[in-house]
């Protein structure tokens, strides 16, 4: 059977219609174009009035109510986009990052600064990781030559090895031990001063202290002692082996605070 | 004669480009696993099926259309294909359809479990091609087309809720405006919307304005859609589903929510009542009372005429963004599916 072709009556326009918006209206819009129309009441059919004209109504329905959806929901897209693009642009989000990062670093500084500071003082609680380094500072003065630079106090905290100086004259006390000293067996034979003929420092002695739970440098300097430097070697007696030097400075100098 | 060239023209890329984006996509699907027989041979199902392939070459013409080699754009096509079958085994689940492509629907060969897995898997299995992009269009249109998919599935994802919403709760209170709103997410976005819009990043590198795109997609997804929805009323055999399918899982199409708005105080009050009924439940009598109470009322073409309405509202689209740029097949063939989409069966 041979189908009827669909027939379309010519289009009364002459040229291209460039204007959308007119092109695609709301039914019974182009009514209200029409001059009778101009001046009155512009009346827009209903459903049931759009149904006695269905092939042109359901087209401009379907154009128009398809651009107000779309439009719609490329609105809201933009919307959509801005919002994200407000959360993800550095442009527009500088401020809050610069703060935001100079925060976190100052925070990265102070946990770094904490956790070196908790590194620090669990070596210096190490008795071993504090002999080693005083070994070492050791080694590095004397191979400066600078036997004399510290005080009483410096020593005693290098070593744990408590000093007792009994003295009516300022005295200044260097010990320098070496690595693994046994200090059960060290002991100090005497100090001697260049001169010779300056007697020695003779009561020198590591003793077994109850009172400060281990060995202490005792050292009493005669009253009539003569001021000067007095140096002698720290000796294992076990072995006879040199454990390292001990010098006591005299000085009045050091009594006049000078 | 721009008729006689689309007529050819578009059946050809459709080949040429289906072809190629579905060598591709066999790269993807797994085989020899261990899990071959319950998880990746159901995966290849659908995608081995066939289909028109319409959405990856709309991709690939637009990228084209833009100066894109056509390599630039076969990841994001391949990705739109196989996205578009793993919506499909969960459509078919939700809609509890029986056929799909001329053979028994997924879930009714290997049941809704396996079938949900295997969408589940297709689903994940798109973002693949998507990571491939970075190494032959760069990291940065890369990320777009990413960013343009979370939309698309968000989009696509709120249409099909509201579909199934409306079925769920017997929805018959709804006009044009809900159904359009309704395709614009669930059909336009995957099917239009989105291939247009990628293929446009890949083509422009990302230096053309996409609204565009959301309006000519929107309103050839749309008569795409009524237009699928007529032929399950009126189409033959090679339409791929069942007929009247569509009114025995009570879908909301534009002709039965126009019959809602055009029935009398009786008729309504059946009509509700029988979609108020499971699928199962409703009858041929009901379905073919239905069908032909939508012939009664004009509805069939009412909506045949609304999507001719929007398939003008597309080409005038088409021409607002494809004029400017050189005269090439895929520029015909992207103007073409316009009309194509009337001339499918």
């Amino acid at each position: 059977m041979k189908k009827n072709r669909l027939h379309r009556d010519d289009p009364i326009r002459t040229e291209p219609i460039r204007d959308w918006e007119q092109l695609f209206r709301k039914p019974g819009a182009a009514d209200s174009l029409r001059p009778e129309n101009v001046n009155g009441s512009e009346e827009v059919p209903n459903e049931s009035e759009a149904n006695d004209h269905p092939w042109d109504d359901a087209v401009s329905h379907a154009v128009d109510l398809g651009y107000r959806i779309i439009e719609d929901q490329i609105s809201q897209g933009k919307r959509i986009a801005e919002e994200i693009s407000e959360r993800t642009n550095p442009a527009t989000s500088v401020g809050s990052d610069v703060s935001d990062f100079v925060r976190r670093l100052l925070q990265f500084n102070t946990d770094l600064g904490t956790t070196c500071l908790e590194f620090v003082d669990s070596l210096t609680r190490s008795a071993e990781f504090s002999q080693n380094l005083s070994n070492l500072v050791d080694d590095g003065i004397a191979s400066a030559g600078n036997h004399n630079a510290r005080d009483e106090s410096h020593e005693t905290a290098r070593h744990n090895v408590p000093i007792d100086v009994v003295s009516m004259q300022p005295a200044r006390v260097s010990l320098e031990l070496h690595n693994n000293v046994a200090i059960d067996s060290i002991c100090v034979h005497g100090l001697f001063d260049l001169d010779p003929s300056v007697p020695p420092l003779t009561d020198v002695a590591f003793i077994n202290s109850e009172e400060d739970q281990g060995y202490v440098l005792n050292i009493r300097v005669p009253p009539d002692q003569p001021t000067g430097t007095y140096a002698g070697v720290v000796t294992d007696s076990k072995t006879n082996q040199p454990r390292g030097t001990l010098s006591v400075r005299i000085s009045q100098e050091i009594k006049s605070g000078k | 004669m721009v008729a006689a060239v689309t007529s050819d023209i578009i059946p050809d890329l459709l080949r040429e480009y289906g072809n190629v984006t579905r060598d591709a996509l066999v790269g993807y699907l797994p085989s020899d696993q261990p899990q071959q027989r319950y998880l990746y041979d159901l995966i290849a199902d659908y995608p081995q099926r066939g289909g028109k392939m319409m959405r990856p070459s709309l991709c690939i013409a637009t990228a084209r259309a833009f100066g894109a080699d056509l390599d630039d754009a076969l990841h994001t096509a391949v990705s739109i294909e196989l996205l578009h079958n793993a919506c499909l085994i969960h459509d078919d689940i939700e809609d509890d359809s029986e056929e799909r492509r001329g053979r028994p629907t997924l879930h009714m060969l290997h049941g809704v479990p396996l079938a949900i897995n295997a969408g589940d898997s297709l689903s994940l299995l798109s973002l693949r091609p998507l990571l491939q992009n970075k190494k032959t269009i760069g990291p940065r249109l890369a990320m777009r087309i990413l960013e343009e998919t979370e939309r698309m599935a968000r989009e696509s994802a709120e249409g099909q809720a509201m579909e199934l919403g409306w079925r769920w709760d017997n929805e018959t209170d709804l006009d044009d405006e809900d159904y359009l709103l309704m395709v614009l997410k669930k059909t336009c976005w995957l099917a239009t919307i989105y291939p247009s819009r990628v293929g446009a990043i890949i083509g422009s590198r990302d230096n053309v304005d996409l609204d565009a795109f959301d309006r000519f997609g929107f309103f050839l997804g749309a008569a795409f859609q009524i237009q699928d929805d007529l032929l399950n009323l009126v189409g033959d055999k090679s339409y791929g589903k069942e007929l009247n399918g569509d009114i025995l899982e009570g879908k909301r199409t534009l002709m039965l929510i126009r019959l809602l708005r055009l029935s009398n105080s009786e008729q309504r009050k059946r009509l509700v009542g029988i979609l108020k009924l499971p699928r199962s439940e409703r009858t041929g009598i009901q379905v073919r009372w239905i069908r032909k109470m939508m012939d009664e009322y004009d509805c069939i073409n009412y909506a045949r005429k609304f999507a001719h309405g929007l398939a003008g509202a597309a080409s005038h689209e088409y021409t607002k963004i494809y004029s400017d740029l050189p005269d090439s097949r895929d520029k015909l063939f992207i103007e073409g599916l316009v009309t194509w989409v009337f001339e499918r069966t």
